[in-house]
């Protein structure tokens, strides 16, 4: 069937069950160990340095949720979650990021500010 | 619960977690990612979980029925029939009554007979569209013999399936339902493919989208007789990348998502502006629409099998209908008839074409594609038929001494169209280069990335645009 605005090699997808999906690379049968292990550490690792590093992000979520006695000491937790990591300066890089973004948001083209 | 918020990041570890633990039960890990994806949308309104669940169980027991009558063609043609006109009821009762009732009075008012009809006030289940549309192909599809029957599980769990729940990508049972079947497993590919989408759909969508969309888009269109020409025509090009952005991101995190937990989505964004003709931009351009819209209703419609202007038709009316799917609207309308028209345009041209005369350059056909495709969107943008005039209007007022663009924003547009002319399987060499790194390196190199991306994202998020549909 000639579907003009389908690309041809989409005429066979309805029925395939192996459709051809972003996550299908070549075979990696001979890397490393087995996937899972390597998977669950590199979540573990990403949740931990997100946790160490951008505590900012903990606490903002925490304060919007809404208060109460299952979800005060969670609140609380995650100030002083914060409170600790900005005390050892962890949250620096993330801070220093935002501020370069900032800066870049607020750049105008030039004359621009007259005109508003 | 959006995907880009820390309350979705615990919620998918939970799950995670949860799915790979019950790795030894796949009957188990289903039921677990079936009570997620309720929770998941639950989060929105729980009062339609159960229309999830009763949608679920109306295309299960339509599919078995439809099954069981194998050998009475009859009896077969009339269940499809009744499964697709009760899958289109409820599709028309929650997207569509208030805008027929709307168009019923203002006709009745028209003709001299007016009365107050009824209108309620309908909610919009979030994602209607999608899971109806996913629960047709399954009947049309059982019914055509291309899928089997699905368990009551299998079935339940598709048209849930947290991911793809809400805004696609559309994937269909034959697909997917066997990958139910089996254990899943993952491989070191998948997972690298996966936490390179993730990453890059959290900055397209929390970065380029919602920068272009808080600070320059939404204002402009907001009111377009308040801005210059400039303005316009720079938010309209700004536009076609938020769009862009917003829709590929939740698709790159949907396919990501799906591909952490063990099950393969297919393509559904292919570099969609650098398409040469809009039949082009349709094979990059939510892929899995425009092959449901081929396989359910063009084809139906009667393709190409009965002649050009059989064909020409057909197009048409599948893309009208096409842009009625996205919203109850004449805007939406509007688009899916420019874009029926220019596509049957292009066939003509190509039938009709003297053979004499010089083929289009590609760069000529890229730039008059991208900028069709950017007219037909200011109409899908604009809220009624009275902004897009005065978009268009203003457009041609001729003022191109000022803008509201910053020079982040021109960054971001740019940066927004250059990442249709990167190589297409960048991404796949960098995830090649991921799967053989370090676990410790991999997680921390990914935390940096979602750190930078945090560093850039304004406060709170909007929803993604294809939520609405």
């Amino acid at each position: 069937m000639n579907a003009p605005w389908i690309v041809p090699q989409l005429a066979a997808v309805t029925c395939a069950d192996h459709v051809p999906s972003p996550v299908d690379l070549d075979d990696d049968g001979a890397i490393g160990g087995p996937p899972l292990p390597w998977t669950s550490r590199i979540v573990a690792t990403a949740a931990l340095f997100l946790l160490l590093f951008n505590a900012g992000a903990v606490r903002s979520w925490a304060s919007e949720l809404p208060p109460g006695p299952a979800t005060d000491p969670l609140i609380a937790a995650a100030d002083r979650w914060f409170a600790a990591t900005h005390a050892l300066g962890l949250d620096l890089p993330v801070e220093t990021m935002r501020g370069w973004w900032q800066a870049a948001q607020a750049a105008r083209l030039s004359g621009d500010d007259d005109q508003r | 619960m959006l995907f880009p918020t820390l309350s979705f990041g615990l919620f998918f570890l939970a799950v995670f977690s949860g799915a790979w633990l019950l790795r030894g039960s796949n009957e188990w890990r289903k039921i677990l990612l079936l009570l997620a994806s309720w929770i998941f949308y639950g989060w929105w309104d729980v009062r339609f979980v159960a229309l999830l669940i009763a949608s679920g169980f109306l295309n299960w027991a339509v599919g078995r029925l439809i099954g069981a009558a194998e050998g009475d063609e009859r009896k077969r043609r009339l269940l499809v029939g009744l499964g697709v006109a009760a899958n289109l009821a409820i599709l028309g009762w929650f997207k569509y009554y208030g805008f027929f009732m709307e168009q019923a009075e203002a006709s009745l008012r028209a003709l001299g007979w007016g009365r107050d009809l009824p209108i309620m006030q309908v909610i919009l289940p979030v994602g209607i569209s999608f899971f109806t549309f996913q629960g047709m192909s399954y009947i049309i599809d059982v019914y055509r013999r291309r899928t089997d029957v699905a368990g009551l599980l299998d079935m339940t769990l598709l048209m849930s399936f947290f991911p793809h729940l809400v805004a696609g990508p559309i994937v269909r049972a034959a697909h997917l339902i066997p990958q139910f079947r089996r254990a899943p497993a993952l491989s070191r590919s998948m997972v690298a493919m996966a936490l390179l989408l993730i990453v890059w759909g959290l900055f397209k969508k929390t970065v380029i989208a919602s920068e272009l969309a808080t600070t320059f888009v939404d204002p402009v269109f907001f009111d377009p007789a308040a801005h210059s020409s400039l303005d316009l025509l720079l938010a309209a090009y700004g536009y076609a990348v938020q769009i862009y952005c917003d829709f590929s991101a939740y698709t790159d995190m949907a396919i990501g998502i799906a591909a952490l937990l063990g099950y393969r989505f297919p393509h559904n964004f292919n570099q969609p502006y650098r398409a040469a003709s809009l039949q082009d931009f349709w094979r990059r351009w939510h892929i899995s629409l425009s092959s449901w819209l081929r396989d359910y209703l063009y084809i139906p419609l009667g393709g190409s099998r009965h002649g050009l202007e059989r064909m020409c038709l057909a197009l048409a009316a599948t893309m009208l209908l096409g842009g009625l799917w996205h919203g109850a609207s004449w805007t939406f309308v509007m688009w899916g008839a420019i874009h029926g028209g220019v596509l049957a345009a292009e066939r003509l041209w190509r039938e009709f074409r003297p053979t004499a005369w010089p083929r289009m350059p590609q760069a000529l056909g890229i730039f008059l594609t991208f900028h069709i495709v950017t007219i037909s969107w200011i109409f899908f943008r604009s809220h009624g038929f009275g902004q897009a005039l005065a978009y268009f209007a203003g457009l041609g007022a001729g003022s191109w001494s000022t803008t509201l663009l910053t020079p982040l924003g021109a960054v971001l547009i740019v940066m927004g169209m250059a990442l249709h002319f990167l190589p297409a399987d960048g991404t796949r060499r960098v995830a090649i280069r991921v799967r053989a790194m370090p676990a410790g390196l991999v997680g921390a190199l990914t935390g940096f990335a979602i750190l930078i991306v945090d560093a850039m994202r304004p406060e709170g998020v909007a929803p993604f645009i294809y939520y609405q549909f």
